[in-house]
């Protein structure tokens, strides 16, 4: 627009073109050319632009709140349309509906559990001032070198010298604790010896009791909410004496408040700090041991490296003379980091990792994709459908940003109906949830209206995720090629539509081949060979001291069954041997010292666990100085040590108080791996006392009548002591336990590639259904022509077929690279072999042929008369 | 039936002056004249919609001037329901100004 002399400013006619009115607009741009015109010959070309920049900018308020007034009219229509859209066809509506929900469904129950995962320990007020001082040591220990635990006397020095640390405390827990009330025993999984100033550091509240002064009577105890209720129900618990371990007598002096769920460690029961003391006679001064975890808390304005470098003097000070400091350290670590962040040595609870958090939300996210995608392809599937209404719509006057409001409208109606019923399957599916995860979620938008939030944050998504290619597609109609009596074709958007299906198959058989690796890794492990045996042993973990001391007795009595083959006692059992030394060879120096695991054994370990003796001999009661001085090593520990004949060679391990034993090899057992899977072998030595090995009894037993064999194995103890219940597992279940992360995962993956494909069906039968309705009367003609029912089913499924078979040309490349990187965890893994990809091709392939195939027969089978009957 | 707004009433009763020639640039001069005050054409077609809506006025295209570009005017006219809600909107005035003072106005 060149400057003429007579016209406007630019700009302000910019802006009137911007407010459309639709009707008025013409009157309103006359008046305006009118009046502008009338000014412009009274007063001036200036002034009268001036005028109309000014009316440009008034106007612009009430035309936003007329532009406003004016979108609820239509949305009205949106509403009705789309409802009636629904009501009209109810079933392909309902399949739509349907898998939107099982896509939010999944979504949420995962997101709850990773906002649980996420947000662990944040119950403390000022989570983020407290610490976890942990230490990091020069050898390691399963490949870490860190470690959650740090000597007693460090929290109160911290307390003291610093001015940056406002409080700390120390504790340290105990397992498997027997309580006695009135001749009643309890036993209770874990407890926790604390200063007073856990209260301080921590959110824990009491109900009762005083926090300052209910651990300050070293012989004191408190109790949760949960245990009280337990053990005293209405009672009052307060002043009740509990007996501990059948050796003290502690005074309840404290309800604790139940802790929330998500926390590092949950206290169950508290006694004090110095009550450890007494148990254990361990000195509490000693720097020299590690084996406490310390919290700090922060002041305000801590600097950080203040405390660090107060953490390097103690290390130097205290760290015992001629020690080489390098590699060893105190470390600072939040609080809140510690669930998912940090793998120690020595956590006070297993954690989690970032790592299954990431690949569960990655999954989570996935499956809606997929619901959506599914939304996407049956909507725009039915687009031919709805051509007429789009015509019309425009020809009375909608414009194409109108007939895109309109169906993004429709997407989120049904959006928001598909999250009704969600909530319904959520709460359904809690509880096996739940169980699934092991944790304790509930689904209560009512006490946390976080749910509100992402019940909106998700209906927004999705919306416009979902809504955004139907509603373009439909809205790009043009009426002129629509009414003029041409029938909309089928083919818009088709190449897209199979793109998305080719998509969703993908991601399905992605999953299920990651669910097929996970699970034959899982057999392959149970299958191995670990070099000892795992069937028929019960195991028995030794407690109760009573037991302990009658331990030969009982032995000798169990093998008077002939049921029961063997009863041997060891230190661990060999799938966990965690004891770890060093040891050099006599040669060698004080450099050469290599980490030793250690078990300790009695007369027939070996035996009853086929490990099998390569050179030299097992442990004999003929040679008396067998017992503590002499050792059986694997061959790896051999190999170190480099001895060419190893037998009554010796090697030196170093013990309390700075001195040093020589220990006299008498034999050479195979390797056998003394921790899980994920790791190699590592040298390994067994000493053998009888008495010292007492903390698991295994006995083999005959697979035959194994209950029996299991109380009288029970009688035996009780015959002893009734004191601590008599538990056992067996060695096989013991075993999987460490691949407990495994198994979750191979479960989890079963569970999303079902229902990955479960979806991607839900989506194909849509598909299918109204492709063959589209075609009902070319069956018609192709049957009349002679096909047979056979071949047109062939036929009619032979398109989805095809582009199932496309999918796993891009699956199998990123599953294959997804599930090489994760069996690298494993020193000992199973093969990714073609024969897996094709199972899980054909899985897919399967269901598909089903759904599809479903339909085809239907169309296929039908009469041509009625088909063909209206041309 | 609903009470006029102020707004509404203005230009209500200029449009009933103007009888026959109402239409955007004739109004906004009347109520001017009328009232000291100027509205905007933003505002001004707003309110003329609402009037539309309620169905006291009807809009009235005319014919294409060249003066205005090519585009024809729209003419709005009082209807029998516009007129019964202005007496209305009298009548309450009254009532509810009944007994008091009249208060003087400031010249501007």
């Amino acid at each position: 627009m060149s400057r003429n002399k007579t016209r406007p400013g630019r700009f302000a006619v910019r802006i009137f073109e911007k407010m459309s009115r639709y009707e008025e607009d013409f009157s309103l741009n006359g008046d305006l050319e009118e009046e502008f015109g009338e000014r412009m010959k009274i007063q001036s070309l200036r002034k009268a632009r001036i005028w109309y920049l000014l009316q440009a900018l008034k106007s612009l308020p009430s035309y936003l709140k007329y532009r406003f007034s004016r979108s609820f009219v239509m949305l009205k229509n949106y509403v009705v349309t789309a409802l009636r859209y629904i009501q009209r066809q109810k079933g392909f509506s309902f399949l739509n509906l349907f898998g939107l929900s099982i896509g939010i469904t999944c979504f949420f129950l995962i997101s709850i559990y990773v906002m649980h995962e996420m947000n662990f320990d944040r119950y403390h007020s000022e989570s983020d001032r407290i610490y976890r001082v942990c230490s990091e040591h020069a050898w390691a220990y399963h490949g870490k070198n860190k470690s959650a635990i740090t000597p007693a006397p460090l929290a109160p020095a911290l307390r003291e010298d610093l001015p940056d640390v406002e409080t700390s405390v120390r504790l340290t827990d105990s397992s498997n604790i027997l309580l006695s009330k009135d001749g009643q025993n309890f036993l209770e999984d874990s407890i926790i010896f604390s200063d007073p100033e856990i209260f301080d550091v921590f959110s824990f509240t009491l109900l009762k009791g005083d926090p300052k002064k209910a651990l300050s009577d070293p012989y004191s105890i408190i109790l949760s909410e949960r245990i009280a209720q337990k053990y005293y129900g209405n009672e009052e618990p307060i002043g009740k004496i509990l007996r501990y371990r059948n050796e003290h007598d502690l005074k309840i002096t404290g309800i604790l408040q139940n802790v929330p769920e998500n926390s590092h460690f949950i206290p169950d029961l508290i006694t004090s700090f110095q009550f450890y003391d007494i148990i254990n006679n361990v000195d509490l001064t000693q720097w020299s041991l590690s084996s406490y975890y310390t919290y700090v808390k922060l002041t305000e304005k801590a600097n950080l490296s203040r405390v660090e470098e107060k953490l390097q003097e103690y290390l130097e000070k205290y760290a015992p003379p001629g020690l080489d400091l390098n590699g060893f350290g105190f470390f600072l670590q939040p609080l809140t980091r510690i669930h998912l962040h940090s793998d120690l040595i020595a956590e006070i609870s297993a954690n989690n990792d970032i790592k299954n958090i990431y690949i569960f939300g990655s999954v989570a996210l996935l499956i809606l994709i997929i619901a959506c995608i599914n939304y996407m392809n049956l909507i725009t599937a039915r687009a031919s459908q709805r051509t007429k209404e789009v015509g019309i719509r425009k020809v009375v006057g909608a414009r194409r940003i109108q007939v895109i409001k309109q169906f993004f409208g429709e997407t989120l109606i049904l959006t928001a109906l598909a999250i009704l019923l969600s909530c319904f399957f959520i709460y359904v599916l809690m509880p096996h949830f739940n169980g699934f995860v092991g944790k304790k979620l509930s689904f209560d938008p009512i006490g946390n209206p976080e749910i509100i939030l992402i019940f909106f944050s998700l209906l927004l998504f999705i919306g416009l995720f979902a809504g955004s290619y139907p509603a373009f597609l439909m809205s790009s109609f043009r009426p002129k090629s629509i009414l003029g009596g041409i029938s909309g074709k089928n083919s818009r958007g088709i190449s897209l539509r199979n793109g998305l299906v080719v998509f969703q198959f993908a991601i399905s058989i992605i999953l299920i081949i990651i669910t097929f690796v996970v699970r034959n890794q899982l057999n392959f492990i149970k299958n191995t060979d670990v070099g000892y045996t795992k069937d028929h042993i019960v195991t028995m973990r030794i407690q109760d001291p009573q037991i302990r001391q009658n331990l030969k007795g009982i032995k000798s009595e169990l093998l008077n069954n002939p049921k029961i083959q063997g009863v041997s006692t060891s230190s661990n059992l060999p799938h966990r041997i965690t004891n770890l030394g060093r040891a050099r060879s006599i040669q060698g120096s004080e450099e050469d010292y290599f980490a030793l695991y250690e078990c300790t054994v009695d007369y027939d370990f070996l035996d009853l666990f086929g490990i099998e003796i390569k050179i030299g001999r097992n442990f004999s009661r003929e040679f008396t100085t067998d017992v503590k001085n002499s050792a059986i090593i694997n061959q790896k520990a051999a190999t170190i040590l480099g001895y060419s004949d190893p037998i009554d060679k010796e090697f030196i391990t170093p013990v309390h108080g700075g001195k040093q034993v020589q220990n006299n090899i008498i034999g050479v057992m195979n390797d056998f791996n003394m921790l899980s899977l994920h790791q190699g072998i590592s040298p390994m030595r067994l000493r053998l006392d009888p008495e010292e090995s007492q903390r698991y009894l295994s006995v083999k037993i005959e697979e035959a009548d194994i209950s029996a064999t299991l109380d009288y194995i029970k009688e035996r103890f009780q015959a002893i002591s009734t004191t601590f219940p008599f538990e056992y597992e067996f060695f096989d279940d013991v075993f999987f336990q460490v691949y407990q992360n495994e198994e979750k995962l191979g479960l989890m993956f079963n569970a999303f590639s079902m229902l990955a494909v479960l979806i991607g069906c839900i989506g194909l039968f849509g598909l299918a259904s109204f492709s063959a309705s589209q075609r009902t009367k070319e069956i018609g003609i192709r049957k009349v022509l002679g096909a047979s029912v056979s071949s047109l089913i062939f036929w009619l499924s032979k398109e989805y077929v095809k582009w199932v078979i496309i999918a796993n040309i891009f699956a199998w490349p990123i599953a294959y690279i997804l599930m090489s990187e994760w069996l690298k965890n494993f020193t000992y893994k199973t093969s990714l072999g073609f024969g897996l990809f094709f199972l899980a091709a054909a899985a897919a392939l399967g269901l598909a042929l089903l759904t599809v195939l479903y339909q085809a027969i239907k169309a296929a089978s039908a009469n041509p008369v009625i088909s063909l009957r209206y041309e | 039936m609903r009470e006029l707004t102020v707004p509404e009433e203005i230009l209500l009763t200029a449009i009933w002056r103007l009888k026959d020639d109402a239409y955007g640039v004739t109004i906004r001069k009347k109520v001017a004249e009328v009232t000291n005050r100027d509205i905007a054409y933003g505002t001004l077609y707003n309110i003329l919609a609402q009037l539309v809506r309620k169905g006291y006025v009807t809009k009235n295209p005319g014919s294409p001037t060249s003066e205005r570009g090519g585009r024809s005017k729209l003419y709005y006219c009082i209807t029998s329901t516009g007129i019964k809600a202005l007496s209305t909107a009298r009548k309450l005035q009254e009532m509810i100004w009944k007994g008091l003072p009249v208060l003087d106005d400031i010249e501007e």
